[in-house]
């Protein structure tokens, strides 16, 4: 497991926003240094003809040393990590949920709050049985503790939101989410994971966090269309 | 010559075993059938079956997560939360299309021959 010295940052978190316009995916992974690139291209592009070519340049140039940077220091997680970054990623998204429940009003957005419980509650219930049958007690670790540290943040984020401003905020996070933990599973956790049961799991998880990404998007676009 | 009519004999065993074999398919094929789909990775599996009036469409979870089987178009029947490992039977009529009202991006079809 290549993660980094500040794991979330970098690893987890797809997107790192710089100022108010520029959203660079900063993911480590050699195949994943092609779409830091273009991501990359694009920024300069919009950032030259925002504030000019220079500008553009050293915002690229910084992106690139840091891409490199943070690729070098990495650490290796022993599945019992993996196994605790799995609930904890999980536990967050009911976290989210729990607050949607209080907050909103708006049916569909209940709806697919209620579903993310359920889902991720099951599926924390199947790593917590697998554990117990392998006899691997998850430990944590700084990338499940970054996890909840900037999960925190974003809790009191939605919290502090107007009932009517709340489900926006809502489901765009929901959406960036779950791109974020699929990004995560897939390129990460998954090629690291050395139990093959382990493994298993975290793959039969990755349909569901897609569909639960489709779903998301639906609800975005029929929340901006009612806008 | 006993040779012959013995390979003919055979020959024409085969060719009414062949035929009553097909016929009982045939005849078992028109009569009420038992189709699966199964509920796995977020799909129906297959996402579309053709049957005949009357035969029995059996959905079975074998995902992670609880789905459901609900009539697409005006919600006129539902199979309700089906749990890991429970079935629901559906007896099919005519076409529909149908959805998992938990996860709506799920979605399948029902076409009766
Ligand atoms: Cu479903």
């Amino acid at each position: 497991m290549n993660l980094l010295a500040h794991p979330m940052e970098y690893a987890i978190l797809p997107k790192v926003t710089i100022g108010r316009e520029i959203n660079v995916v900063t993911v480590c992974t050699v195949d994943h240094s092609i779409r830091v690139v273009t991501k990359i291209k694009n920024t300069m592009k919009k950032t030259k003809k925002k504030y000019g070519r220079y500008v553009a340049l050293s915002v690229a140039l910084s992106l690139l040393v840091g891409t490199i940077g943070v690729a070098q220091e990495s650490t290796k997680l022993s599945d019992p990590e993996v196994a605790h970054v799995a609930v904890v990623a999980n536990q967050i998204d009911i976290d989210y949920a729990t607050i949607a429940t209080k907050k909103s009003k708006n049916a569909d957005i209940l709806k697919f709050a209620q579903t993310m419980a359920n889902d991720h509650e099951a599926v924390i219930k199947q790593a917590a049985e697998l554990a117990k049958k392998l006899g691997v007690t998850p430990k944590d670790n700084a990338v499940s503790k970054q996890l909840l540290e900037d999960a925190k943040k974003k809790q009191k984020e939605l919290n502090g939101y107007s009932r009517a401003a709340f489900d926006q905020a809502y489901i765009d996070n929901e959406v960036a989410y779950h791109k974020a933990v699929i990004g995560a599973v897939e390129n990460l956790l998954i090629p690291e994971t050395d139990n093959g049961e382990l493994k298993a799991l975290l793959e039969n998880v990755v349909p569901a966090l897609k569909a639960h990404l489709a779903h998301a998007e639906m609800v975005q676009k029929e929340l901006t269309s009612k806008k | 010559m006993n040779r012959w009519i013995g390979v003919f004999g055979w020959f024409a065993f085969a060719v009414a075993a062949g035929w009553l074999v097909g016929g009982c398919q045939q005849v078992r094929h028109q009569a009420a059938a038992r189709v699966d789909v199964s509920l796995r990775q977020m799909q129906f599996a297959p996402t579309e079956v053709r049957v005949h009036a009357g035969d029995t469409v059996v959905f079975t979870n074998n995902d992670i997560v609880t789905h459901d089987v609900t009539e697409e178009t005006a919600k006129l029947w539902t199979s309700g939360p089906l749990v890991v490992g429970e079935s629901f039977a559906f007896v099919a009529q005519k076409d529909v299309t149908y959805y998992c009202s938990i996860h709506p991006i799920m979605k399948g079809k029902i076409t009766v021959e």
